[in-house]
Order: C-alpha cells, then sequence, then structure tokens
C-alpha cells in the first residue's frame, strides 16, 4: 500500500478490528490506521479537512446506523471521494450483498476468514495488490 | 581721679575683649573711657547712652561682657535684660551707693556681678578684675550647666553619695534604672543600690582604696526576665585630696549580653548537633592539622583528639579506592563545589582494628578566626547501604533470572504436555502384561520428575500464587526429601499416621519448601545424623478448624540463639559460598499457603522444624464436591498456540468423548464462537492457553467471550503454572484452571466437571 498515506477501516466488531491491527502488524504494514465504527463516522473523518486522504478504505457491510452498502453508495456519488478504491471486507457471504457492491463501485470484495492465520494472508493479498497499483493522482 | 599705676593695675592675663557699656551719664562714660586708656586695657568698647541704642547694637554685635548702669535715660537695665540675655554675654551692673539692694535685684535677674560707683571713680581700677572675674564665673556656670545637663539626660545610671554613703543625687537615668520609681533613692544608703551585700563590700573597699570596682551584676526583673548591668564604684576626691564621696555608675547591657547568650546558646546547639549527628565531622585548618573531631569522627577513625591535639588529617583519615582498596594519595580532601556534586565514596581504614568502611564523603570550605581558610569534611558510615544495594542487585539479578527461569518452564511445560498426553494415549493402546507398558510408565515417572522440576524453576518466579491440588501428604512426603538428599549418613525415618487427610497445597511449591528445610538439616549432619518427619493433625480455634502439622527433627549441630531470629532473612546465611534463600523461600511458601513455619533448635542437639499448614473442609473429604452440570453440549473449542498441543488435546477430548474444534489464537477462538453461537450450535466447554504471543492470549480473549456468553464453562490452562490467573481464575471470568504439563486424568476430570456427556 501507499507508505505515506493512511488506511480506513470502517469495522464495528471490536475483535475484527484487533485482527486487523495484528495482521498489518505481522505484515509490517506501518500506515496510519483510521478507525470508524460505522458509516456516519467514517464520512465524519473523510470530511474532516485536518485528516489525511487515506490510500484505500477497508470497509464491512453489516454494521449499525450507516452500513457499509449505504456508506459505499455515499461516497462514489461525492466527486471528491469517488476515486477513493473501497476494498468490502465481511463475513457476508450474501450474493446479494456482492452484487450490490461491486454494482456501487466497490474495487474488491473478500470474506474474512475465521481463522487468524487466513486472515493474515488475506490481508497480505490485498497489500501487495494495492501496493503494485498505480491510482489516479 | 587716681588711677592705677600702669604697670601694676594692668592684669598680667588681661585678654582683648569686645565690651558694650550701656550709660546714659557722659560724665560716667567720660570716666569709663580714661580708665580704659589710662590702664591700657585692650577692649574695644562700645558705648550706648540709653535702652534703645543698647538694644540696637545687641542687635547687630557680640559682646563678650555688657557693663550696664541700672538707671538708663529711656528706661532702667530691667527693662531690657529679656535682649541682653538673649546675646548671652554676661552683665554687670553699675549702681550708686545705698543702691545695692537695686543691685541685689539685677543679681537675681541674671546680672552676675555689680560695681558701686563712687564719686572718686575708683570702683574703675576694679574694672578689669570684675569683667575676667565675671567672664570666668559665667564661663564656669555655663560649663556646669552643661555637666548637669549630660549627667541628666544620659542613659547611663549616675549617683553620688556623701563620704558615709548616703546617696546625695542621683540622675533620671538611674530613676528608669530602678524601674521601681517609688522607691526613694535620694537620702537611702549606697548599698541599696547593690543587690548583694558581698558584692557591695568588695566594691566598696575597692573604690576606699582608690581604687576603681567594675562588675558585671545580673538583675531579677519583675517580669522574670534578667537584666544585666555593668556597674563601675569609684571615691570622688575633694580638692585637698580627701573623700567627698562615691560616684556609682551604671549601664544596662542586656541586650548585648542577650546577644551574647544567644551566640553561646547557639554554638551549644551546634556543639549538641555534631555531637549526636549520625555523620562524622572533622575540620582541619590550612595546614591540615585537626580542629575539631565530633565523638562519631572519632569512632570511625578511632582516633583520640585529646591524646594527641594536633595531629595531621592525613595520621587518621586513610582512604582506600573502594574497588581496588589501594591507599589513595593526592588531594583526597578538594572543596565540593556543587551542592548537588555526587558525593566521593571511599573505603575509610576505620578504628585500631584497622576495618574498612564505606563512606560518602563532603568537603566544604571553614573560614578560620585568623583570617586563614580551613576545611570540614563531613564523612557518612555507609558501608550498610553498599551492602543493600548489593543485596538489591543480587535481588534484581535473582529477579530476571526468575523470568528467564518461568519462561523456560512455560515452554517446558508445554512439551511435558505433548509427552505425557501422547505417553497416555499409547499406554492406553498397549496391551496389559506387554514390555512396552513397563518402559512407558518409566517414561511417564520420568516426565513426573521433570514437573517437579519446572515447578521448581517457577518458584523463583514473580508472582508464584499457589496453585493448589488436594495431595496425599504422606506419599508426598515419603518422595519428596528421598528424592534430593543423596547419599550421606542420614537416616530418614517417618512418623506419619495413615489416616491423614488429602491436603491441598501447590505441590510443587511444597516440595522445594521441604526440599530446602531437609538440605539444610542434612548439612548440620555433616558425619551422620537422623531426620525424623513427622505428621499429624492439630485442632485449632477451640476445634473450630483444623490444621496439619509437619515437622522436620533433625540431630545435627543446632542453630545460636542468636541466629534464631534471622534465619529467614533473605541472603542470611552462616555457610560460605551460600545464598541464603533456602529458609527464605520456604517461609515464603508457606505463607502464600497461608500458612506458618516456626524453628526451635539446641545448639550442639538439632534443630525442629514445624511447618503448619490449614486443613480446609474440603481437603478432609479427600477430594472436592464436583457440582454435577447439566449436559449441554458436546462441542468443545480448544485454544493454544502450540499445534502439537492442539492435536493432542483435541485426541483426548475425543477420546473422552467430545466434538473438538481448534484455533491458534484468540481472534479465530471469538470468531468461531461467536459463529458457532449464530448457527444455534454453541460450544458447552472452552479451554484456552492463558498467553498466546503476539495475538489474544486467554487472559485478553475471556474478557470478549464472556460478553457474548457468560455461562459457558471455560477452563484456563497454562504452562506459566504461577500467573495468578491459574490461581484466581474465577476473578478473571474462568470456570477453572488446569496447570500444564496436564495428563489425560485431571483432562477428564475437570471437562466432565464443567461439561458433562
Amino acid at each position: 500500500m501507499n507508505k505515506d498515506k493512511p488506511i480506513l477501516l470502517v469495522e464495528d466488531d471490536e475483535v475484527d478490528v484487533m485482527s486487523v491491527k495484528r495482521a498489518l502488524r505481522d505484515l509490517n504494514v506501518t500506515n496510519k490506521l483510521y478507525h470508524a465504527g460505522n458509516g456516519e463516522e467514517a464520512l465524519e473523518i473523510l470530511r474532516d479537512p485536518e485528516n489525511e486522504r487515506p490510500a484505500i478504505i477497508l470497509l464491512d457491510i453489516n454494521m449499525p446506523r450507516m452500513n457499509g452498502i449505504e456508506f459505499l453508495k455515499v461516497i462514489k456519488m461525492d466527486p471528491d471521494l469517488k476515486l477513493l478504491p473501497v476494498i468490502m471486507l465481511t463475513t457476508s457471504r450474501a450474493d446479494i450483498e456482492r452484487n450490490e457492491s461491486f454494482y456501487s463501485g466497490a474495487a474488491g470484495y473478500m470474506v474474512k476468514p475465521v481463522e487468524y492465520k487466513q486472515f493474515v494472508e488475506v490481508m497480505r493479498a490485498i497489500n501487495i495488490y494495492w501496493t503494485l497499483s498505480e491510482l489516479p493522482e | 581721679m587716681v588711677l592705677p599705676d600702669k604697670k601694676n593695675n594692668k592684669p598680667a592675663n588681661v585678654v582683648s575683649r569686645s565690651v558694650l557699656l550701656i550709660e546714659d551719664d557722659e560724665v560716667d562714660q567720660i570716666a569709663f573711657i580714661r580708665a580704659v586708656r589710662e590702664m591700657a586695657i585692650p577692649y574695644n568698647y562700645h558705648i550706648a547712652g540709653s535702652c534703645a541704642e543698647a538694644v540696637r547694637l545687641m542687635d547687630t554685635k557680640s559682646f563678650d561682657l555688657i557693663i550696664s548702669d541700672i538707671n538708663l535715660g529711656d528706661g532702667t537695665v530691667f527693662d531690657i535684660l529679656d535682649e541682653i540675655r538673649k546675646t548671652r554675654s554676661p552683665l554687670i551692673v553699675t549702681t550708686g551707693a545705698g543702691d545695692q539692694e537695686t543691685a541685689v535685684k539685677a543679681l537675681k535677674n541674671g546680672a552676675i556681678d555689680y560695681l558701686v560707683k563712687d564719686s572718686s571713680g575708683s570702683y574703675l581700677r576694679m574694672l578689669p578684675h570684675s569683667v575676667e572675674r565675671a567672664i570666668l564665673r559665667d564661663q564656669e556656670q555655663r560649663l556646669l550647666s552643661t555637666l548637669m545637663a549630660a549627667v541628666e539626660q544620659t542613659h547611663t545610671a549616675i549617683a553620688i553619695t556623701s563620704k558615709e554613703q548616703i546617696i546625695t543625687y542621683s540622675n533620671p537615668g538611674l530613676n528608669n534604672f530602678t524601674e521601681n520609681s517609688n522607691k526613694r533613692i535620694l537620702g537611702s544608703n549606697l548599698s541599696s543600690l547593690f543587690h548583694d551585700n558581698n558584692v557591695y563590700s568588695e566594691a566598696l573597699t575597692t573604690a576606699e582604696t582608690g581604687g576603681v570596682w567594675n562588675g558585671e551584676v545580673a538583675q531579677k526583673r519583675p517580669d522574670g526576665t534578667t537584666r544585666w548591668e555593668v556597674v563601675s564604684l569609684s571615691e570622688i576626691k575633694n580638692r585637698d585630696g580627701g573623700r567627698e564621696g562615691y560616684l556609682w555608675i551604671a549601664e544596662d547591657i542586656s541586650p548585648q549580653k542577650n546577644a551574647e547568650f544567644a551566640l553561646e546558646k547557639e554554638k551549644e546547639r551546634l556543639s549538641i548537633t555534631l555531637r549526636s549527628i549520625g555523620d562524622g565531622v572533622i575540620a582541619i585548618s590550612g595546614d591540615a592539622r585537626i580542629i575539631y573531631m565530633n565523638p562519631k569522627a572519632r569512632e570511625l577513625s578511632g582516633f583520640q583528639l585529646e591524646s594527641n591535639p594536633n595531629a595531621l588529617i592525613s595520621e587518621v583519615y586513610t582512604l582506600l579506592d573502594p574497588v581496588t582498596k589501594e591507599k589513595l594519595n593526592g588531594d583526597l580532601l578538594k572543596v565540593d563545589t556543587s551542592d548537588t556534586a555526587l558525593k566521593a565514596r571511599y573505603l575509610l581504614v576505620s578504628g585500631p582494628g584497622k576495618k574498612e568502611i564505606f563512606i560518602e564523603q563532603h568537603v566544604s570550605p571553614l573560614p578560620l578566626p585568623d583570617g586563614s581558610t580551613g576545611k570540614v569534611i563531613v564523612f557518612h558510615d555507609i558501608t550498610d547501604t553498599i551492602r543493600k544495594e548489593e543485596e538489591q542487585r543480587r535481588l534484581q539479578q535473582l529477579e530476571s533470572l526468575g523470568i528467564l527461569a518461568g519462561g523456560i518452564a512455560h515452554d517446558l511445560n508445554n512439551i511435558l504436555t505433548i509427552i505425557l498426553s501422547n505417553i497416555v494415549l499409547v499406554r492406553d493402546l498397549t496391551p496389559e502384561n506387554s514390555e512396552v507398558l513397563e518402559r512407558l510408565k518409566s517414561a511417564e515417572r520420568a516426565v513426573g520428575r521433570a514437573k517437579s522440576l519446572s515447578r521448581k524453576f517457577l518458584t523463583f518466579s514473580p508472582g508464584g500464587d499457589p496453585v493448589k491440588e488436594p495431595i496425599q501428604l504422606g506419599e508426598f512426603l515419603k518422595s519428596a526429601p528421598g528424592g534430593y538428599i543423596q547419599g550421606g549418613n542420614v537416616q530418614i525415618e517417618y512418623d506419619i499416621p495413615l489416616d491423614l487427610p488429602m491436603v491441598e497445597v501447590d505441590p510443587g511449591q511444597l516440595g522445594v519448601a521441604i526440599h530446602q528445610i531437609s538440605r539444610n538439616a542434612v548439612e548440620s549432619m555433616p558425619s551422620s545424623g537422623k531426620l525424623k518427619i513427622k505428621c499429624e493433625v492439630d485442632e485449632v480455634d477451640n476445634g473450630k478448624s483444623r490444621q496439619v502439622l509437619i515437622k522436620l527433627i533433625d540431630t545435627g549441630s543446632g542453630i545460636l540463639p542468636e541466629i534464631l531470629p534471622r534465619v529467614f532473612e533473605p541472603y542470611f546465611s552462616t555457610k560460605e559460598g551460600m545464598q541464603g534463600l533456602g529458609l527464605t523461600t520456604a517461609h515464603s511458601i508457606i505463607t502464600r499457603h497461608k500458612g506458618k513455619i516456626d524453628v526451635q533448635s539446641t545448639p550442639g542437639k538439632g534443630t525442629s522444624v514445624t511447618l503448619s499448614l490449614p486443613l480446609t473442609q474440603n481437603a478432609s473429604l479427600s477430594e472436592k464436591p464436583i457440582e454435577m452440570k447439566e449436559k449441554t453440549s458436546n462441542r468443545v473449542l480448544v485454544m493454544d498456540d502450540e499445534s502439537a498441543i492442539l492435536d493432542i488435546l483435541s485426541i483426548m477430548l475425543s477420546k473422552i468423548g467430545y466434538k473438538v474444534d481448534k484455533a491458534l489464537d484468540g481472534e479465530t477462538a471469538l470468531k468461531q464462537f461467536k459463529i458457532a453461537k449464530e448457527e444455534k450450535s454453541p460450544y458447552g466447554l472452552v479451554i484456552m492457553d492463558l498467553i498466546i504471543p503476539g495475538g489474544l492470549g486467554g487472559k485478553e480473549t475471556i474478557k470478549f467471550l464472556r460478553e457474548m456468553d457468560s455461562d459457558v464453562p471455560v477452563l484456563v490452562s497454562s504452562g506459566y503454572s504461577n500467573d495468578p490467573v491459574m490461581a484466581n481464575y474465577q476473578d478473571y471470568g474462568f470456570s477453572d484452571s488446569l496447570p500444564k504439563p496436564y495428563a489425560l486424568k485431571q483432562l477428564k476430570e475437570k471437562s466432565l466437571a464443567l461439561a458433562p456427556l
């Protein structure tokens, strides 16, 4: 991942937040991490001029208040934010959610493995892809 | 007019005077002018013919003397007396014969003399004498009044007595002095000014023989304070040299005296301080000679200043390098300029025994009365501090060793769990009477020994709450010390009743305690002896509770009474090269078991150590009553970072009859638990490892798990069997604890109790 820019994690499950943090640490990803517990919070973080624009957004679907799909739709309507790559990182395996995510402009869709070791592998894949991928300025 | 002969009548000492003559009679004026001229008196005179003229002249000029007629044309001399007085010049009045009455009136009003005019004018011949006498008298009067004013105004108390010692004069200073102003001073005896008759007669004797007596006298004041006076008494001689009376002078010197006392008290305080402080203080002169040593300095150096008052500091104060113990040369008494500077540490050769003590020294400059600069050396015996620092360091070493040992024990326990479990599994698969079975049992026993070894490691690591389990004390005691005591000629005798109840202890820790005590016993019997191990149950608190006593009685050399109270102190050892931690460890172990340890000894006969351990009601029933739970689910979730343990654990649990899921860390375990719950197929039991490096260990995971499910039984297991969580598992949310290594038997008991099948 672009080393200079932060990662935005939108996730309500405390254990999953811990898993992401631990995995990033195990993968030596040292980017700054913003964490939002739901879509509304994530929008606040993105729209606060004090905060750096993230390189990537990791987005859970099932969240209270503004869920992942709603959040995705909002930022893809916003000309300022629409170019940010959003990876759906979720436990949901439902077709309908997968389809809706891609229709709404998600850049990827990953199911969180139960086992931590596999979880690290998923994170590794995300890290490699978004390190190599060239993004528009 | 007959005028005096120039030679005879001109007074030899007549000096030039400025004189004012006030005279309205022209004839008398001329007579005066002629007399002055004829007698060649060097007067510079002015003549006023009337009061008005006199006033004008007195306003503009000053005169040594004024001579005035009484009756003047425009008034009398009395009219201008005020103006005359203002000039402060002496006044002589002249008057006609038969008018002496008026002259006396003039004298009363301040004239200093009078001359009676005679028709022959001979009174003028008396003029120079009268003038000089008048001026002299005036001067004397002035001096006297100045003297009087001085005496009256001084704060010094002055009294003058007659030669019979009756006070004839006292100045206001004395009235203030005596405070009791009602007291009549005038007319009383001189002795009343002295409060001590002996002092009075001594003073009087001195004064009578022509001397001046001086003395300091302390007077108690009515308010209880003391006034200090310096008093002087001397004789007053008259012109003939005879005694006229006495002069008594006194001054209040209390302020000076009090300042002096304050200084003295300060000195005394300082001296007491120096005497009583625990630091050695030595003052030396500029040429390094000792001026002062306080008692502590004498004690530490063993040097008596009185026996050698001119000693050099180098004779007394020998400093060594604290590390090399070599004698230090050079200027070791450099003045420390900074207050916060680290004090220099040295070894001081102390006393006649040439003992070496550690000191900390601070040197300050000392200005001396002769203007030179000496030094003050303050030094402090820090031998104890150094020893404590050393102990602290050893303790820290031991602690880090303990942490290391704890880590080793943890890994060892994991490995032993795998070995032991596999042995047990293989053993169960092996037919009876097989030779393999014997080998497996031997291996199992070896694991048991390794297990107690790893427990011993943990005793030294921090924490160390006992993880208690019920044991058969008899069996335990027979195996414990026997295993430790190697060879020697010590015979061991057991006196253990067969009906001894089960005791709840941490077997690893108790083993260490027994080992330390029996090792001490064996070492006290180098040639031969007997160690008796005796157990009994004792009722305490009027039979309300019971305790088990373990007595270890040896026939060794015993412990001296003066040493006995110190045997549990850390690092206290009478044996060269020993750490002195054995009994300390035993003491802390027994205390952690809420028990007591007591040592009794007779030198030459032997030592008896008694351990008393409380018997819980449960323990006396030999097994914990287990609350049988309802059967819930046969699914078990096992979490451990060691996959070999996960494997063997799931095999064992499968053998018991559970369906096992594995997780390598807390994150995984939590997710699995959540999914199982969501899928309505929850776990009936969770077994967690306490610590998982890098990830969520049992201690953290249980918090999240309890948020999801507050009822599911969770068993915590760890190789860190001394971790406080293991002893107080309930406080953290666990249902029970299982120290590693464990065999199938323990696992089965605990898991079935928590999750019956």
